[in-house]
């Protein structure tokens, strides 16, 4: 029987040489996915650098008060925040207040429902070049809502936020998904 | 949870081959890295304790020779047939150089441990060299 993470864990700090390759096997798809839409061009050296850390701080996780998952996830999203913040310094600290908030914190919520996102966008193609379009505290909500698939619980505990405060960034991150959908596809027409 | 039982909006991308690999790679250079530093630590304590272990052998020798332990412990088997063997037990108990022994044993303990730990770390820092088990 396929062991769950959180027992792969338990195994390697036991001395199981196996089991952590295990755990990079498990989990390679979905962190390199994350790393690929955040950060494209550094996404294996951000993959690498998260296992990493994983392997050298697995002592530190407790199964008892978080999932694998979110623990290795909030490794992954700090480390493409440091990436980010090598590259391109004024991304984040432009986007976020010192409370964490974003500058469209009091922007009316016209949030569209996902259902309604996808259906404007005509292919995978456009709502890859929509992602793409976004600042990256919007575009981590989506991915790790509906890439990663994750509960708004499990993303408050990846990026360190109450589930209130992911639950308005994803409705805000989803109306300016919408908004870039739309001016791709006014120049489609 | 919305996306509960639905395809996620974004599918995850395939890694590009290779890329497995190259992360146990990664980790195996860091675990070797941090093998080779443990090393020459536990190495150090080794070379430390050794060192201090021939002062401390000959400190122990020289109290347990003015404690007059060597004297009680000659007596020990006569006064098996004698009948007061109870009184030498205790009078060797008393002429022991307690902090004599503490000290070499603590030096010994270190020395062992340390050299353990120091052939653990040189098979992860150097797994291609067989060494003695």
């Amino acid at each position: 029987m396929e062991r769950t993470d959180e027992e792969l864990v338990t195994a390697h700090l036991a001395g199981d040489e196996e089991a952590f390759s295990r755990l990079v096997k498990h989990n390679l798809k979905s962190i390199y996915s994350f790393a690929a839409r955040s950060a494209p061009n550094d996404a294996e050296d951000i993959v690498q650098d998260v296992f990493l850390k994983a392997w050298k701080n697995l002592k530190s996780f407790n199964p008892d008060t978080a999932k694998f998952k979110t623990w290795l996830m909030r490794i992954a999203r700090n480390t493409v925040i440091d990436h980010l913040r090598k590259k391109t310094p004024h991304i984040f600290s432009e986007l976020e207040r010192a409370e964490g908030e974003d500058r469209f914190a009091n922007e009316p919520d016209t949030s569209p429902l996902p259902d309604e996102v996808v259906a404007r966008a005509h292919d995978a193609r456009a709502l890859e070049a929509a992602l793409a379009e976004l600042a990256p505290p919007s575009r981590e909500v989506l991915l790790l809502r509906y890439m990663n698939q994750l509960s708004f619980e499990e993303i408050a505990e990846v990026l360190n936020k109450p589930a209130n405060t992911v639950r308005s960034r994803h409705r805000r991150a989803l109306t300016h998904l919408r908004t870039h959908l739309e001016a791709l596809h006014q120049k489609t027409l | 949870m919305v996306t509960e039982g639905r395809a996620p909006l974004f599918q995850e991308i395939e890694p590009p081959q290779g890329l497995f690999r190259a992360i146990l790679a990664h980790i195996e250079l860091a675990r070797r890295r941090a093998a080779r530093v443990r090393l020459f630590a536990w190495g150090s304590l080794a070379f430390v304790s050794a060192l201090a272990l021939i002062p401390t052998v000959q400190y122990a020798a020289s109290e347990f020779y003015a404690s007059g332990f060597y004297e009680y412990a000659s007596l020990f088997f006569d006064s098996l047939s004698r009948g007061y063997w109870k009184e030498i037990v205790y009078s060797l108990t008393d002429s022991l150089p307690s902090f004599a022994l503490l000290l070499l044993a603590v030096t010994g303990i270190a020395l062992v441990w340390s050299l353990r730990h120091a052939r653990n770390d040189a098979r992860l820092a150097f797994p291609d060299i067989a060494l003695p088990a």
